[in-house]
């Protein structure tokens, strides 16, 4: 993956990380820092926007506003910490290159903004840590290893689909959460359904419960200290999902949930207090090598 | 051309892919990989296709439709051997839905959200507070104002 190497990217934040995960945003501006990528930010990035529910309401507007975003500053690379951005304005960028119908309409709304199509490559942040030679970098700067700890490492779905659009890591059975946690000295268990979506994007309540239910049951009985994922949506699901979930099944799974940035960024030195993980709904407190 | 009931849909048509649905020959394997198939009693992926293609999908227009219930994984989309986009008809049979004034509150209440704030979310005075106190950047998006002229006049 040497396409996600260049050091200095746009950041791209997102809807949930803004407006409820500050914590999350933090924590992988921090890791990024910390290895030497510079980011910048642009206020004007709006909703990338949503490949779910906002893309539910109309293609053609999705479409647009997405090229928008994609169009405002030139070719600088961007890089978001959500996968849900990534995928939705790589698969804006794909259909606006090949679909040239849809380029002139996009290209004639942006005009009247002043804005001429641009189409600048887009990264989950995962994809620029998994980039030649960061691993080795993050390996040479971890100074407290979480050795001993069992994580179930959730990858959702759009980290890596549409495949043909975002082109990163396999996109059924992908591979760079594990070498990640492996890397600072952590263990991803295996599990049942490990690939399998957290439920979450799911409008209909039932089906969503269903999906996380059965995932952290998987989670829990293949020994999991705690999950490991790199989006906010699944984070949302797993942190305040379980938390429902609990107090109205009583189940009781207790699984702390965090972002690989967290881990990262408590592996390579950072203050675990300065971090926001007081947030979380399911305590991160008793996590071997973290509380 | 596929319609949705009685009336042809040029919606259908509209969005990219769907000419493809015609060469669907009902393998199923869009429902082997589907989560929402296996975790609920009515959303089928292969049975939505074949419905459009019929042209008998009007049950699927609507706020009580299953086309709700998926979850946009994308793995039809991965696997399928025809080169059918079967979540690209589930996303323009919630577009229909959506212009009809027949889909969930979330989905209007999204889109308001984006195109009056440029943010999907409500930026709260907690969350602003406690950015400002991470030394984060505000979240308010300067986008917003600039989102409606793009939208609407298909």
């Amino acid at each position: 993956m040497s396409d996600a190497s260049p050091s200095a990217y746009r950041f791209f934040p997102g809807c949930l990380a803004r407006t409820k995960l500050p914590h999350i945003e933090l924590s992988v501006r921090r890791c990024l820092e910390d290895l030497g990528v510079s980011l910048r930010d642009d206020a004007r990035f709006t909703c990338c926007p949503d490949p779910v529910v906002f893309k539910s309401s109309s293609r053609n507007d999705w479409l647009r506003i997405a090229a928008r975003n994609l169009s405002l500053d030139g070719e600088t690379p961007i890089v978001t910490l959500c996968p849900g951005c990534a995928s939705s304005l790589s698969e804006a960028g794909l259909v606006l290159s090949e679909d040239r119908g849809a380029r002139e309409d996009a290209a004639g709304r942006l005009d009247e903004l002043g804005l001429q199509i641009g189409l600048p490559p887009v990264f989950h942040f995962l994809r620029v840590l998994s980039a030649d030679g960061r691993m080795d970098e993050i390996e040479s700067k971890v100074t407290r290893r979480l050795d001993g700890l069992k994580v179930a490492c959730h990858y959702g779905c759009h980290l890596t689909r549409p495949s043909g659009a975002v082109g990163f890591d396999d996109p059924e059975k992908p591979e760079c959460l594990d070498k990640l946690v492996a890397v600072l000295g952590a263990e991803a268990v295996p599990y049942e359904d490990k690939y399998l979506c957290c439920g979450r994007p799911s409008l209909d309540e039932a089906t969503s419960a269903g999906m996380l239910e059965h995932k952290l049951a998987a989670m829990k009985a293949a020994g999991a200290e705690a999950i490991v994922l790199a989006c906010p949506f699944c984070f949302e699901q797993f942190d305040v999902g379980q938390m429902l979930l609990q107090r109205k099944t009583g189940a009781e799974f207790n699984l702390p949930v965090f972002y690989l940035s967290q881990l990262l960024c408590i592996a390579m030195g950072s203050d675990v207090g300065g971090l926001g993980l007081d947030m979380h709904k399911i305590k991160t407190g008793g996590v071997p090598g973290i509380g | 051309m596929y319609t949705v009931g009685s009336s042809t849909s040029e919606d259908i048509d509209s969005i990219g892919g769907r000419e493809l649905a015609r060469l669907c020959y009902s393998c199923g394997i869009c429902v082997g990989g589907c989560p929402a198939a296996r975790f609920s009693d009515d959303f089928n992926p292969r049975r939505i296709v074949l419905e459009i293609c019929l042209g008998i999908g009007r049950r699927l227009v609507g706020g009580g439709s299953p086309i709700w219930k998926c979850t946009t994984c994308y793995t039809c989309h991965e696997r399928c051997p025809a080169g059918v986009k079967p979540l690209d008809v589930v996303m323009a049979l919630r577009n229909i839905s959506f212009r009809e004034g027949a889909c969930p509150e979330s989905v209007s209440v999204i889109r308001k959200n984006v195109l009056d704030d440029g943010v999907a979310g409500t930026v709260t005075r907690r969350a602003a507070e406690i950015r400002q106190k991470m030394g984060l950047p505000p979240a308010e998006s300067d986008g917003r104002g600039e989102l409606e002229a793009l939208t609407g006049h298909e």
